[in-house]
């Protein structure tokens, strides 16, 4: 080894704390890159992998005329177009009834568009009409096997069918019944794919006519669902579903943004701190030994010898970091995605060793080192042999600091404090470190902790403040007056109101958006709407707020409103827009659709909307009642099926959510170990610079508590100043990240309790009080005596 | 007479219009080879300057400098470097030596930039400065007397045909400064070797060869001294 190598080695060894700290920073930002990017990938690849081997559907069209199919195929890009039924009906599964989804299939054989894996059983036969497959989700939470039997609600009644199989659909990765609809409340949704034929005996009045297509490979994507949106809007279809839009796909799409953002985002926010970190320590040895560098070009030694050499300060450090880094961020990429895909039950979990993420990953890591030591090494190989001349040189002239110019009367204060005061300005680009660090920690960790905020007050809004009811209520029998007091007389029910539910497509100058339309009485008590009223307008319609990009109307515009189980349509006024956190929903006063739907052409009687299917009762407890023997003494109502606890769907979100808080411990903790890692490096050159200057002190009789406040009241004041600035860029960063998860399928507004920022603020106090403890232990431990005899060398 | 070092009309000047600060103005000198020369001058006379303008360390304003027959001041960068590494041996009033390197280390960073047994040497020259037994201390272990002969070894390593010592003794007491003028009189022995040592110290005149007096930025006295003192024999 080289003498040159060996004085690298103990430079490194004499500061190995501060390298140390810049090492385990740049592993944690190429961590985060290798963990993120990776998930990301093998997320992607897995999903397509299901996607391409069942031919999920590039494109969904309901509810267009008759021979849509054969209109689709000869649009070209558009490879094959198949049509079958798709029914929302209800089903009664042991003793719980819920509104399942029918959806056929040829009972020959697979069909060409949205294959399905058959996981246990076998597939539908022409022989067994009343054999039905179910889909693993409903399977699960039903515990049904195959040979179980359940019932499916006709237009003669029950009829039951039979279990042949359990299916994986890749429509229903994640089992969302619609963009609406996007959490389902276990036992409320299910799938039943059943044969084509069978389903004129089981439903024959399901007639949804479904069309699903697969395109040519390498078509412009675009093109053709803009030619098949064209041509679905010309044969009347009530809603166009792009694969971008289906919202399983969407759901699942939402979390490999989220990793993808991650893979951008976090990483660019370590690397810097680590890059910074570095800087300021290489600037520390570079300027330490200015004399030893003019030395040594004086001896001859060639100025590029010896800015490579400190520039390979950097490089090691990088190198040695990325490469542990990116082979702990793939294996903890390939964890995740075995984690994600078994959670979800993605068939298809496909993990690849990508050179792309291992190369990438070690050129953050080289290139985060080589930009910190770059300025260094420039300096070496800038600076003049004659420094070899010159004895050691005060670091920055002495000089007052801003506030005290600013505020002459802190002259009065003791020395000591304006040593503090004094100590901030003395160091510029250090004291900027140590504010960066403490804004890009803050970044990270509101950023996370934003979107906890922001899903719990939201979650907040919509089950306390939109969805009022306590439970929604599903008859057997058409919904009436009678029925709806029937439920308000039960022991413990405030209030009891009919609910219409039904299934919309609004349309305006050609575009067209599938939803649902939800009527309330006026002056509703189950439901709360944040108009500027307060309440429902009488007439008209209101809209969730995407609804206005979507398909381009402001308020006033008229829509037209399809109501494809209906058969016919209206049109109304919008009267307003509405922000809820989730789904983009059209509301009309109960009265108003009756009236509009009776003078609609062709007409339909109010009768027809008592149907139970499309109207229930949402209830709404009295305040402190027992809360299950309430819903327990609505099910004994006559013609009550089935009693759905509203608070229960917000307790599944709230589990979700567990997954959540294990992130934002890891983002804060790797914040602070950032924000740790910069602080301290900070002030380990800070004290390491002025080591003569404490010794002096020392030796003239200042105590090492005394000091030791000297180093904390310096830091922590910088901390406190990159506070502020820190909880504005976090805060931001948070908004747009939040922002980038919004769509029509769930708004994500960020929401950030003041709380959230006082503790972020505490944390970092905190961060900064233990990252000042290594150098006050330097401090104590100076012997005074070598520190003057180093000066001499 | 060969000559070790040749200025003509030597001029250095710091700074620009009401700062500028003339370090070296027209300086003609002719150094023979193979002399112990001592440079003297108050503070501020140019004495480093001049030293640096030897060593190659910085450029002149104006004027030559010959060493060896090589015109350094019109030298390029790489050059300068492959000079400062044949030629010239420096040794300085702060040794300068790196902390985390061991005496023998300090001396081998040198040793290795040329060609040859890089150990064999270092060892040599440790035994000149008489360290052999020291070799594995690192500068904090030793006293300032043996870190500055372990910066003249380090000067000498490359076996310079110029030591240029720039107050070698000005971070020493009075005895241990004259062993390390013993050590700098004993490797010019008998040598084509020269040595230029700058003080302001004149007593140490008394050992020169020759003795070369600066003043404001000129040279205002050079004198050959026939019977040069040993050092053993200067009182301070
Ligand atoms: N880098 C510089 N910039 C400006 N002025 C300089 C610089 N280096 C030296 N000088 C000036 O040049 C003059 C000569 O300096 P030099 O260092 O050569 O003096 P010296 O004779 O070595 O003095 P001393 O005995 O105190 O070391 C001084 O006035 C000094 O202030
Ligand atoms: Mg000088």
């Amino acid at each position: 080894m080289s003498y040159l190598a060996t004085k690298r080695a103990r430079d490194f060894r004499r500061s190995r704390w501060q390298f140390i700290a810049v090492f385990v920073t740049i592993v944690l930002g190429v961590i985060m890159f290798g963990a993120s990017y990776d998930s990301y990938q093998n997320l992607n690849v897995s999903y397509n992998g299901t996607y391409d081997r069942l031919h999920f559907a590039d494109m969904t069209v309901t509810g267009a005329d008759n021979g849509f199919a054969d209109t689709a195929t000869s649009i070209p890009g558009v490879e094959i177009a198949e049509a079958r039924t798709q029914a929302d009906i209800p089903f009664s599964v042991g003793d719980t009834v819920l509104l399942g989804r029918i959806v056929t299939m040829p009972a020959d054989g697979q069909p060409q568009v949205n294959q399905i894996d058959v996981t246990d059983g076998s597939y539908l036969a022409p022989d067994d009409p009343t054999g039905v497959l179910v889909e693993t989700h409903m399977a699960e939470q039903f515990k049904l096997a195959v040979g179980d039997t359940f019932d499916i609600a006709t237009g003669a009644g029950w009829t039951t069918v039979t279990v042949r199989g359990i299916a994986v659909s890749p429509e229903y990765l994640w089992p969302a019944r619609s963009r609406q609809d996007f959490f389902s409340l276990p036992g409320t949704f299910g799938v039943a794919f059943v044969s084509a034929d069978a389903v004129a005996a089981v439903a024959p009045e399901a007639t949804t006519n479904q069309v699903v297509m697969l395109y040519d490979d390498g078509v412009d994507r675009q093109a053709v669902d803009s030619a098949v949106t064209d041509a679905a809007n010309s044969a009347n279809a009530a809603d166009i579903m792009t694969q971008a839009d289906q919202p399983s796909n969407a759901g699942l799409n939402l979390d490999l943004m989220g990793f993808e953002q991650m893979a951008v985002a976090f990483p660019i926010l370590f690397l810097l701190a680590a890059g910074m970190a570095a800087f300021i320590l290489l600037t520390r040895i570079v300027y330490t030994q200015r004399s030893q560098i003019g030395t040594l070009r004086a001896s001859g030694m060639s100025r590029g010898k010896l800015a490579w050499h400190y520039l390979s300060y950097g490089l090691i450090l990088g190198v040695a970091a990325a490469v542990i880094g990116t082979i702990l961020g793939i294996a903890a990429g390939w964890a995740i995605t075995g984690t994600y895909t078994g959670e979800l039950g993605i068939p298809d979990t496909i993990r690849e060793l990508r050179w792309s993420t291992a190369i990438v990953g070690v050129l953050f890591g080289i290139v985060t080192g080589a930009l910190a030591a770059l300025a260094p090494a420039l300096a070496v190989f800038r600076s003049s042999p004659a420094e070899a001349m010159r004895g050691e040189v005060p670091t920055t002239g002495g000089r007052r600091s801003l506030v005290e110019t600013v505020l002459p009367t802190l002259r009065r204060l003791p020395v000591r404090w304006l040593m503090v005061l004094r100590g901030v300005g003395r160091n510029k680009l250090r004291s900027l470190s140590t504010m960066l660090g403490v804004v890009l920690a803050l970044t990270l960790v509101l950023a996370a902790w934003g979107m906890i905020d922001t899903v719990q007050i939201l979650l907040d809004r919509q089950f306390n403040q939109i969805d009022l009811s306590d439970s929604t209520v599903l008859m057997d029998r058409p919904v009436d007056a009678s029925e709806v007091d029937a439920v308000a007389a039960v022991d413990g029910v405030a209030v009891a109101e009919p609910v219409i539910t039904l299934p919309a497509t609004a349309k305006s100058d050609g575009q067209s958006y599938g939803t649902q339309l939800q009527a309330y009485v006026s002056g509703t008590q189950v439901r709360g709407f944040s108009t500027d009223g307060g309440g429902l307008p009488a007439d008209g319609v209101i809209a969730g707020v995407s609804l206005r990009d979507e398909i381009g109307v402001d308020v006033g515009d008229t829509v037209t409103i399809e109501f494809s189980t209906l058969e016919t349509s209206v049109t109304a006024p919008i009267r307003g827009f509405i922000e809820e956190p989730m789904g983009t929903v059209l509301y009309m006063n109960r009265d108003a659709l009756i009236s509009a739907l009776e003078a609609a052409d062709p007409s339909v009687p109010g009768t027809v909307l008592q149907n139970p299917t499309v109207t229930t009762v949402a209830a709404v407890f009295a305040d402190g009642v027992d809360r299950s023997a309430v819903m327990e003494s609505i099910h004994g109502v006559d013609g009550v099926i089935s009693v759905i606890d509203s608070r229960e769907i917000y307790d599944l979100v709230q589990q979700y959510m567990g997954l959540f808080y294990a992130f934002v411990g890891i983002m804060i903790a790797f914040g602070g170990a950032m924000a740790f890692a910069l602080i301290f490096n900070t002030i380990s050159v800070n004290v390491a610079e002025r080591s003569t200057e404490y010794a002096t002190m020392r030796a003239n009789g200042l105590s090492n508590r005394r000091i030791a406040g000297l180093i904390t009241g310096e830091n922590v004041l910088l901390v406190s100043l990159g506070i502020i600035p820190g909880l504005i860029v976090g805060y931001l960063a948070a908004a747009w990240m939040m922002s980038t998860y919004s769509s029509d399928m769930m708004k994500f507004n960020l929401e950030m309790r003041p709380s959230t920022l006082v503790f972020a603020a505490i944390a970092m106090i905190i961060v900064a009080l233990l990252s000042v403890i290594p150098g006050i232990r330097t401090v104590r431990r100076l012997n005074i005596v070598e520190v003057v005899r180093e000066r001499a060398m | 007479m060969t000559l070790a070092v040749r200025t003509t009309d030597l001029t250095k000047t710091y700074g620009e219009g009401e700062t500028e600060v003339r370090a070296l103005d027209g300086v003609n000198l002719e150094i023979p080879k193979g002399e112990f020369v001592v440079i003297l001058g108050p503070s501020g006379a140019g004495k480093t300057t001049l030293l640096n303008q030897i060593g190659a360390l910085e450029e002149p304003t104006s004027g030559t400098t010959d060493v060896d027959g090589v015109i350094v001041s019109s030298l390029n960068e790489k050059e300068r470097t492959e000079y400062r590494l044949r030629t010239v041996g420096f040794v300085f009033q702060f040794f300068n030596l790196v902390p985390t390197l061991t005496a023998r280390e300090n001396i081998g960073l040198i040793a290795e930039l040329i060609d040859g047994d890089a150990e064999a040497r270092t060892d040599t020259v440790l035994a000149q400065v008489g360290l052999t037994d020291r070799g594995d201390h690192f500068p904090g272990q030793l006293s300032g007397g043996e870190q500055q002969r372990v910066s003249i070894a380090r000067g000498l390593v490359k076996n310079p045909s110029l030591v240029l010592c720039d107050e070698p003794t000005g971070s020493l007491d009075i005895e241990t400064g004259i062993q390390i003028l013993e050590l700098l009189r004993t490797v010019t022995a008998g040598r084509d070797r020269s040595v230029l040592t700058v003080t302001h110290n004149a007593i140490i005149a008394q050992m020169a060869d020759r003795v070369i007096r600066v003043r404001d930025g000129v040279v205002v006295d050079m004198q050959e001294n026939r019977s040069p003192a040993e050092p053993s024999e200067l009182t301070w």
